[in-house]
């Protein structure tokens, strides 16, 4: 347990550091005199994202441009404030910690103080910060050389922060429907979850993304739309001609996959959220057919967990019991995959008419 | 071998389903499905029970030769504690040397499983990652980007 004082000491400079970090982008976002504002629709709440300037625009909001909306807020639910030190000239304070005080996911230990979070992603040399009170986030950069899983899943860490103080919970999880209902496909990288969904986006089933989707917990669990992008191995792309006539990019020789959004393919099956009516545990089988059999809530909550827990800063026991809560809700199934890849949509679609 | 462990801490998340538990080590990122006879071994861990008040609870509940039940538990206990799922207790204040509820004495006794564990490392390498390296004059790091999927 902090001690008192050292607890206090943590959460002054936190705030402190935040709002040196806010004072540096409001002198970017003035130098730049843009004023490049989006505005979204994200778990039924209203979210606003400031740009400095352009640079940042093209490469963080594709991703989330089917939650584009016209509608302002003004008491949003959350700001985002981004920008780049390159193309603006306007550096992020030093760092008010030293490199020996970062964990393995890149967060400052005894930084996590007084409902200020920070994370710094080595790969992407980019800052989010996120004030839970003033619902205020801070996404920097050191320039916009920015990695494809960040342009695919941007600013995941700030709304991972963000969905729980919301009591939601952003997972590690494709999710699909029909008819208005929809089922969660979950597990680690490589079981075939991302595969699965884009089959039935292809296959025209609805979709809410293929590898992070944000969870309400309640009488009816839901499940919302954070991303429409997804990445695309070669060998995916071979497999799903259809999507990959939409591919923005071609795998560059440092990135092993192709960035792909949802929206240019067909916007209309994109949905802002979907009633979850059941967990699919995808499973690589090597057999024919593709089938559906029953299976604990546990095994659901093991397919969940561990990747939503590791991947996500700050997520820990709140994160697990709600994911424990919401495998109890719904029926678990494991989706044996078989190399049949017509049968995987349509098991899917079998399982989504019976039960909506 | 002590006679009382406790869950080894708060970095050691779990839930118990009605023959399952699952547990996750925040420490080193291993995960472990417990079932059956593990399951209920880990619940009565849980409830401060003792070893040998563990042993007897497994005794009355399955059905199996004395000897080999209590060297299973123990061996399982001493496993758990290997992976620093649990830990001994010195003070056994809290302790109880009747295994108390979770466990009900069933109406028909199932034949004894040695309890086990599936251990799961597969998430080892999100928290083996050190992108971070030199920094610049700003404070800030100036390094080439190490590439990773996500």
């Amino acid at each position: 347990m902090v001690a008192p004082a050292l607890a206090i000491d943590s959460a002054v400079r936190a705030k402190t550091f935040f709002e040196d970090a806010y004072r540096a982008f409001l002198k970017a976002e003035k130098d730049n005199g843009a004023q490049c504002k989006r505005l979204y629709r994200i778990a039924d709440r209203s979210v606003q994202m400031r740009f400095a300037n352009s640079t940042l625009l093209p490469l963080l909001s594709p991703a989330f441009e089917h939650l584009a909306t016209t509608s302002s807020d003004p008491t949003p639910a959350l700001t985002m404030c981004l920008w780049d030190s390159l193309s603006t000239g306007v550096s992020m304070p030093p760092p008010a910690w030293s490199w020996d005080d970062y964990d393995v996911l890149g967060q400052v230990r005894g930084f996590e103080s007084g409902g200020v979070h920070l994370v710094y992603q080595g790969c992407s040399n980019a800052l989010s910060i996120f004030d839970e009170e003033r619902a205020l986030a801070i996404y920097w950069a050191k320039d916009n050389q920015l990695p494809y899983y960040e342009r695919s899943a941007p600013l995941r860490a700030i709304f991972t922060w963000w969905a729980a103080s919301q009591d939601y919970l952003l997972v590690h999880s494709a999710a699909v429907g029909k008819g208005g209902v929809g089922v969660l496909l979950t597990g680690k990288g490589g079981v075939g979850k991302s595969t699965t969904s884009l089959l039935c986006l292809q296959a025209g089933l609805e979709f809410l993304g293929d590898n992070n989707v944000i969870l309400r917990n309640g009488s009816s669990p839901t499940a919302y739309s954070l991303y429409n992008a997804a990445t695309l191995h070669p060998e995916q792309i071979r497999r799903m001609p259809m999507l990959a006539q939409t591919i923005q990019n071609s795998p560059p020789p440092d990135s092993p996959k192709a960035v792909f959004f949802a929206k240019e393919l067909n916007p209309g099956q994109l949905k802002l959220s979907l009633p979850i009516k059941a967990i699919l545990v995808p499973r690589i089988t090597g057999k024919t057919e593709t089938r559906l059999a029953p299976c604990s809530p546990a095994s659901s909550l093991a397919a969940l967990a561990p990747s939503t827990i590791f991947s996500s800063p700050g997520a820990g026991r709140s994160a697990f019991k709600f994911m424990a809560k919401y495998v109890r809700q719904v029926p678990n199934y494991i989706l044996e995959l078989g190399t049949d890849l017509q049968q995987i949509p349509q098991t899917v679609t079998r399982l989504l008419s019976k039960i909506s | 071998m002590s006679e009382l462990y406790r869950i080894n801490g708060s970095n050691i998340i779990h839930e118990a389903f009605e023959d399952e538990v699952i547990v996750l080590n925040m420490n080193n990122g291993n995960y472990f499905s417990l079932s059956k006879t593990s399951a209920d071994i880990w619940k009565l861990i849980e409830t401060g029970a003792t070893v040998p008040a563990i042993v007897n609870a497994m005794k009355q509940r399955y059905d199996g030769n004395d000897s080999e039940v209590e060297t299973a538990v123990t061996q399982f206990v001493n496993q758990l504690a290997e992976e620093n799922l649990v830990a001994a207790v010195e003070d056994r204040a809290d302790s109880r040397n009747h295994a108390e509820s979770g466990i009900d004495p069933p109406k028909e006794r199932k034949p004894f499983q040695a309890p086990i564990f599936q251990k799961f490392s597969d998430m080892q390498e999100m928290l083996l990652l050190d992108p971070i390296h030199d920094v610049d004059e700003s404070g800030w790091p100036g390094v080439p980007r190490i590439s990773t999927s996500n």
